[in-house]
């Protein structure tokens, strides 16, 4: 035994001296596992992020909602007065009165939103008032880090109470605490009763909406309703300043689905609602679940098509590898002869050159996997997108590694191992 | 393996070789009989294509008789495989060649000790073996040295020391001084002279009469054949 991890030790030690010896060619031999073990890793990673952002995203909005939105469409526009355009669009009663009916809805929460800026003494920060139902809380996953979001009695006493994202905290109240400060939106005061944990930031690569919920201040639709109305109001910008007055009744629906079965349905339901309240296209539907399981139908395709592209890599550069390792028993044809004359068996001679082309394939799959690890990085960095490497990844391309240099050594090291030793004592 | 009761190391009777070479056979040994006593110093001389290389590889076991019988030290070696044929010149043959065949990359002790890596002999031992055998034909000064490093005398005695090293029942010579002047290959000769009479049974073959003579016993063989022993 104990000579047995000898013997193996100096075969190493031999099969590295050997590849020392052409520092240049064992280089370039497994810069082709390099690359592709690099490819597997950093691809993998690239596409996880991105199937990550999506999925996180999705998660965000609830796997059990269904949303709707309010969309504007510049068609809107009814009455032209000299420096005002006023428009209706979106979401209306009757909307929310029918899919309260809808036998699978737990319930429904509508909002009421515009953008606008968020005073606290002299500092100013825009953001996205919310005006909505306590329930909101819940279905939408809203956690308090301080303070609590506001509750049915305040919602019924229309209280003006204020709950605010975190990126309001930081950019409002950077050391105090806010809970009991008030705040100013237009001429209106609220008082600050709860700060919302900062949730993720997704940006918008995953090509569907793209909104920093932690600028978002949430307070009692009854209240908003009250200050602000109904009507959203917007600058234009032209030759002349215009004020463009947009009448909308709701500018979102969440919609809790009792059972995550019922989702299609039920959303398939809601859309035949809007089709004949609605003639225009002034509303979008958004299944979150769907959203869900469309990532992760791309994910598979895209794992699928970045896994080929991998392995073919790998593959060439296994046959690289072989390739340099016949041109090696070639060259070294002597040797093997000598070896044999003084006792080598035919396994010895397979397992010095299997080792030779593993020990190649190993460090360029560990070296593989260093570059693998940095490519992600300076994607995240210099490009700004999400990337998750993933421990099988690197697991897998390495054993792939591995495995290409031990399938592909063979031929070369049964060639050398039956080499006729008389022949090979002569070759010159 | 049937152990034969005599006190010949190697027994070869009728022994063909022949080289099948598709169209044409090519026989190199017609009808060899040869018997090697222990501590025996034989000479073998013959003009090239007289088929001394083929006996001597047959002898060594890097090659098997077409037909015939030989024994190897009471083991018939026409029944054993490949692994067997390796463990057979792992364990009792030694080679010297006319061209040295040491490994470039390997210094002169690693070359010496090549033969003991494949018995699974701990690194300690092998190293320890090879510098006694190092010492012992005049390299102990050059232990380290590479054999390009060296000249044609001194890498044949690391190649004697690597034959040595396994401490082979049979030490066999292909030519061993072809390739040296007259004076390094006496100093060759006297060192093969040195071994047998420390008790080592020798085989050399040679066309060098003055090299022959050094053997007890001188075979003469031409065209697969042999045609004079004395």
């Amino acid at each position: 035994m104990k000579g047995k991890i000898y013997y193996l030790f100096r075969i190493v030690k031999i099969g590295v001296k050997n590849l020392y010896l052409h520092k240049l060619r064992s280089f370039l031999t497994i810069l082709g596992i390099v690359f592709g073990v690099a490819s597997v890793i950093a691809m993998l990673a690239i596409g996880e992020g991105a199937s990550y952002e999506a999925r996180e995203k999705i998660k965000e909005l609830g796997s059990q909602n269904i949303i709707i939105k309010s969309v504007k469409i510049p068609e809107t526009r009814i009455t032209q007065e000299a420096t005002t355009f006023v428009g209706v669009y979106g979401l209306i009663e009757k909307d929310y009165e029918m899919i309260k009916t809808i036998p699978s809805v737990d319930f429904i929460v509508p909002t009421w939103e515009m953008k606008e800026d968020i005073r606290y003494m002299e500092k100013n920060i825009q953001g996205r008032i919310v005006c909505t139902y306590p329930e909101y809380k819940d279905v939408m996953n809203v956690i308090t880090e301080s303070g609590r979001f506001f509750s049915q009695i305040d919602f019924e006493l229309f209280k003006p109470y204020a709950v605010i994202g975190a990126s309001i905290k930081k950019n409002l109240f950077p050391t105090e605490d806010p809970i009991g400060k008030t705040i100013t939106v237009r001429s209106y005061n609220f008082k600050v009763i709860g700060v919302a944990k900062e949730k993720g930031i997704v940006s918008g690569t995953t090509g569907f909406i793209a909104e920093d919920i932690n600028f978002d201040v949430y307070i009692p639709f009854t209240t908003g309703r009250a200050y602000f109305g109904e009507f959203e109001i917007s600058s234009k910008q032209g030759p002349i300043m215009r004020w463009e007055r947009n009448w909308v009744k709701y500018h979102r629906f969440i919609v809790k689905v009792n059972d995550t079965d019922k989702i299609l349905t039920t959303s398939a339901i809601i859309e035949n609602i809007l089709k004949t309240n609605h003639k225009k296209d002034d509303y979008e539907i958004l299944v979150p679940l769907q959203l869900l399981i469309q990532a992760e139908h791309t994910k598979r395709i895209f794992n699928i098509v970045l896994g080929s592209i991998a392995a073919i890599s790998l593959i060439v550069g296994g046959i690289g590898i072989m390739n340099i390792m016949l041109a090696t028993v070639t060259e070294r044809t002597r040797e093997i002869g000598i070896r044999r004359a003084v006792g080598a068996k035919r396994k010895d001679i397979i397992s010095q050159f299997l080792l030779e082309t593993v020990i190649l394939s190993s460090v360029g799959g560990f070296i593989g996997i260093l570059l693998g690890i940095l490519i992600p990085k300076l994607v995240t960095k210099f490009a700004g997108m999400t990337t998750v490497i993933t421990w099988w990844s690197i697991l897998l391309s390495f054993t792939i590694s591995v495995g290409v240099g031990i399938s592909f050594g063979i031929y070369p090291a049964r060639k050398a191992a039956y080499l006729d030793p008389i022949q090979a004592l002569r070759y010159e | 393996m049937s152990k034969v009761n005599d006190n010949f190391l190697i027994k070869m009777k009728g022994v063909k070789k022949i080289y099948d070479l598709g169209e044409v056979k090519v026989v190199a040994l017609k009808n060899v009989n040869l018997f090697v006593k222990e501590k025996e110093h034989i000479s073998i001389m013959g003009p090239s294509g007289s088929g001394k290389t083929t006996l001597l590889n047959i002898i060594g076991c890097l090659d098997k008789p077409t037909d015939g019988e030989y024994y190897l030290d009471g083991v018939d070696v026409k029944k054993l495989d490949d692994d067997h044929l390796s463990g057979i010149r792992n364990k009792k043959i030694g080679f010297v060649f006319q061209n040295y065949n040491l490994i470039p990359q390997l210094n002169v002790i690693e070359n010496i000790g090549l033969p003991l890596i494949y018995r699974g002999i701990d690194e300690k031992e092998i190293i320890e073996k090879s510098k006694y055998y190092a010492n012992l034909v005049g390299l102990g000064d050059r232990m380290y040295h590479r054999p390009t490093e060296l000249s044609g005398g001194q890498q044949q005695r690391v190649a004697i020391a690597r034959a040595l090293v396994n401490e082979p029942v049979i030490i066999l010579g292909d030519e061993p001084t072809g390739n040296l002047d007259t004076k390094t290959g006496k100093e060759i000769m006297e060192i093969f002279k040195k071994l047998n009479e420390m008790g080592r049974t020798i085989i050399i073959i040679t066309h060098d009469v003055k090299v022959a003579e050094y053997g007890e016993r001188i075979v003469k063989i031409l065209d697969g054949e042999i045609i004079d022993e004395r």
